[in-house]
């Protein structure tokens, strides 16, 4: 399970729109800002290939200027290393 | 209902979109989001598990993690806690969190909790009933004493105690056992903050408050990055900056990190050589006649004490300061070994940026706060290089009120409240010193034992103390909420040491760790949220929580554990508090010690309605600003004195002169290059619970040792080679950092200490200020090799 918190700037008056857009998937929740132009998205998505897929499909909406991932939650990256 | 309906991915969905909303808001201070969004997305992820916003119920509690004390809400649904939110409410960070305040929850569920104890039986450590468990550590505790006396049994805690538990330690160990052998882990962060406010003005504790970031007009910060280790305070000082155009930060570090890209100047220094900059000010302020002459005549005096006082490097180390007085003239005439042209070549800092640093403190139109942390408290000379920065305050008048502050930050969560208000190091009592004969039979009278239980002399300092047990004149040690087998300078001798013969370890934790890879016996404690308790932060703010949950399988207060110990001993009349009110019970008893004007505390009902309240408190209000007769009762005198520096008989604070003295241990032939070690801002110290958070942990999965590009280059080292750090106690392999989050100087590495697997303090010296007896973790010699 991969988890992921994004900041996405739309281009000037685009971000009804790219909230609409995000919406359409159903890996993302979407909490728009409501004083600035700034969206936050949550992907949720069962493995790494899906994660990649709809980072692309995002990524080439035509209505964001940037997006930056904030945090990012997988279960199978990186074990703990402990001494015991 | 059913627990696993509010599921997993639902959490990670929702401390995902509280990262992202916390960083939102460091960006564009004052942004909004929907009605609320993140309750929004709560009940979304609610409706998806099959509950309801109303089976969420937030509770108040204070963040458990640094000092700086943040109020968080905590959402409780099914008898877990299931979000983390910054509480509005809070004044200390008004909604704010950082990315460990945000996953703070998760902390509580890692996989491999302990929640049962464990006794080591033919070597291996087998579960066992915390009853039993609790019997043998009395038995081991009175068998010890009769063999060996009081004074090898000890207790070594910390900054992370809660306020009842280093109460009940403190009284059973110094009240009803007789030994002074309590310690904790903050004489490892802030006792030279301690020693500098004792020496300078004879009480404990900021005079400030978070309050002075809105006041402030520039912002100086020594040996502290902020931005990493109290990022919720480096937010509102940058908020204030947008704000207010003309406001400036100044870092001025050995390092340049995140902290110093944020600020409007960074200036980067030769380690130790604070001791020379900070008199160059002086120097400065002085000579430009910049010295609010009326305040130093009337609020200070000026004194020397004794140099050349060595480090505390040989076993039984002792050190006595004499301090004798001295005239105005004798302080200027001996800051004249500190021009700016000379200090800039010692120090690295050129004579122009030491005389604009000083001109903004001497400008008497600029309201200056200092703030500090562990640069200028993990030194040699750490009280030194405290008293030298209330020096620079003093001398200009800057001191007291709003947004004129020195300012000393704390790392842990009640550093304050529980290590140094309520007296947990060898020297200490709730109130006064145990070589205070009023403090003894104040604390005797309180505590009901004859005053002759009391010892009228301290005994072990921390590294002191792990000495002791490694040469046997301490046999039994008793470890809660600290993990030394990771955070011990020069590991090895106190690791070989605890595992001699005839040594007895308890250590009450909530994880494995290598300090209970260590012990004959570990309690499964219970973890912040799960037991009622109350902290204190760096701005005297006491703050107290409910428990919200119930503790996994087995698992203990610290408190509890102390008091079930302590009746097995016999002294049960002492600890006859009931289970249910017994933190209550606690923190009354406790709070006879702070009665009057100066250090009163708020009753515990107020405690319990308001997110924290900062003492003196005093008829029903808190004091932002002390020494200052418009903000502290205590402080009032006579109507031509608005200041009274009260912790001094005659009122008036030191100044000290106090030179610079070299590092005990220089970079040179065999080993080049200066070692500093620290902290990052995903892990909380060694790591024992942040590691266990997937989020922080894939975030910085591993320590590093970041070196400088120019020396990565002539060595051959790329970013992620393997490298051997080798100093004359250890050596360790491990990833070389470059161009990435921090850069060192030149002929500098930096490594953090989170990771147990990478034990850099194997490699580091036990050399310590010999006033505080606070480790120095920022400066040996080190060797580097390519691997």
């Amino acid at each position: 399970m991969i988890v992921k918190s994004y900041l996405i700037y739309p281009l000037p008056q685009q971000k009804s729109s790219l909230q609409d857009k995000l919406q359409q998937f159903p890996q993302c929740d979407v909490i728009p800002a409501t004083n600035q132009d700034l969206l936050v998205l949550v992907t949720a998505t069962d493995n790494q290939t899906d994660d990649e897929t709809l980072y692309t499909q995002i990524k080439h909406l035509p209505q964001i200027q940037v997006i930056t991932l904030i945090s990012g939650h997988n279960d199978h990256i990186i074990p703990l290393q402990t001494t015991h | 209902m059913n627990q696993n309906k509010f599921t997993r991915r639902d959490f990670l969905k929702m401390m995902a979109a509280s990262a992202a909303f916390a960083t939102a808001t460091k960006i564009f201070p004052g942004i909004l989001f929907a009605q609320n969004e993140q309750n929004q997305m709560l009940t979304q992820t609610l409706n998806d598990a099959n509950l309801t916003a109303q089976d969420v119920a937030w509770h108040k509690a204070p963040c458990r993690f640094c000092g700086v004390g943040c109020g968080l809400l905590i959402g409780i649904a099914e008898g877990r806690a299931v979000a983390v939110k910054g509480d509005p409410a809070s004044p200390v960070n008004k909604g704010l969190c950082c990315v460990k305040g945000y996953h703070s929850v998760m902390a509580l569920y890692g996989q491999d909790r302990l929640t049962t104890a464990y006794v080591r039986r033919d070597g291996q450590l087998v579960p066992t009933s915390i009853d039993e468990a609790l019997d043998i550590v009395a038995d081991k505790m009175k068998e010890t004493i009769q063999a060996h006396g009081k004074d090898s049994v000890s207790i070594y805690g910390s900054g992370q105690w809660t306020i009842p538990d280093g109460y009940v330690a403190n009284k059973l160990f110094k009240g009803a056992i007789g030994t002074n052998n309590v310690e904790a882990n903050a004489r490892l962060c802030m006792a030279s903050a301690v020693t500098g406010f004792i020496t300078s003005f004879g009480a404990d504790e900021p005079m400030g408050c978070y309050d002075d970031i809105d006041y402030a007009d520039v912002f100086v910060l020594w040996g502290n990055n902020m931005a990493e280790m109290h990022p919720v305070l480096f937010s509102r000082m940058l908020d204030q900056r947008l704000q207010r155009k003309h406001v400036k930060i100044l870092d001025i570090a050995t390092r340049s990190t995140r902290t110093s890209l944020a600020a409007n100047r960074s200036y980067i220094f030769n380690p130790q050589t604070d001791l020379a900059i900070a008199n160059a000010i002086c120097y400065e302020i002085i000579h430009n006649g910049w010295t609010h002459r009326t305040f130093v005549a009337k609020h200070c005096t000026f004194k020397q004490g004794l140099t050349n006082p060595g480090y505390g490097l040989e076993d039984n180390y002792v050190f006595n300061d004499e301090v004798s007085d001295i005239s105005f003239d004798q302080f200027k005439a001996y800051l004249k070994d500190y021009t700016p042209e000379k200090v800039a070549e010692l120090s690295g800092i050129s004579a122009r940026d030491i005389r604009y640093i000083a001109s903004l403190y001497g400008d008497p139109n600029l309201k200056v706060t200092s703030f500090w942390c562990m640069g200028v408290n993990q030194h040699t000379r750490g009280t030194w290089m405290n008293n030298l920065i209330y020096n620079i305050h003093l001398l200009v008048g800057k001191i007291s009120t709003p947004g004129n502050s020195p300012f000393s930050l704390t790392g842990q969560p009640s550093a304050c409240g529980t290590v140094r208000e309520v007296g947990t190091l060898t020297h200490k009592l709730p109130y006064g010193t145990v070589d205070n004969e009023a403090a003894r039979q104040k604390a005797a009278e309180i505590w009901q034992v004859p005053v002759e239980n009391i010892p009228p002399k301290p005994t072990y300092h921390t590294v002191e103390m792990f000495r002791a047990l490694d040469r046997g004149d301490i046999r039994f040690m008793w470890i809660q909420v600290t993990n030394p087998m990771v955070s011990m300078p020069k590991l090895k001798r106190y690791r070989d040491g605890s595992q001699k013969e005839g040594r007895f370890i308890v250590v009450s934790e909530v994880y494995p760790t290598p300090t209970t890879d260590i012990a004959d016996v570990i309690l499964p404690s219970a973890m912040w949220i799960e037991r009622e308790g109350l902290f204190g932060n760096s701005e005297r703010r006491t703050q107290h929580w409910d428990q919200l949950i119930n503790p996994p399988g087995e698992a203990m207060s610290d408190t509890l554990q102390l008091i079930e110990v302590a009746r097995r001993m016999g002294y049960g009349d002492l600890f006859a508090w009931d289970e249910t009110t017994h933190i209550e019970d606690i923190w009354n008893e406790y709070i006879r010690f702070h009665e009057g004007a100066k250090h009163g505390m708020a009753p515990y009902a107020e405690l319990r309605q308001n997110p924290g309240l900062r003492w003196p408190y005093v008829n029903g209000q808190e004091t932002r600003w002390r020494y200052n007769a418009e903000h502290d009762p205590a402080a009032a005198n006579d109507e031509d004195n608005i200041f009274n520096f009260y912790g001094k008989p005659n009122g008036k604070a030191w100044i000290f002169f106090r030179p610079y003295e070299p590092a005990p241990e220089e970079p040179n032939e065999e080993y080049p290059f200066w070692l500093c070690t620290g902290r990052v801002v995903e892990h909380w110290h060694t790591g024992s619970m942040t590691r266990r958070i997937p989020v922080l942990h894939q975030a910085v999965p591993q320590a590093y040792a970041e070196l400088h590009p120019d020396d990565a280059k002539k060595l051959d080292i790329r970013h992620g080679d393997l490298i051997r750090l080798v100093t004359p106690r250890g050596s360790i392999e491990i990833p070389a950092s470059v161009g990435q989050r921090g850069r060192p100087a030149a002929q500098q590495v930096f490594v953090p200490f989170f990771d147990e697997s990478l034990l850099i303090n194997e490699l580091t010296l036990d050399a310590f200020c010999p006033i505080s007896k606070e480790p120095d973790y920022k400066k040996c010699a080190v060797r580097v090799e390519k691997v």
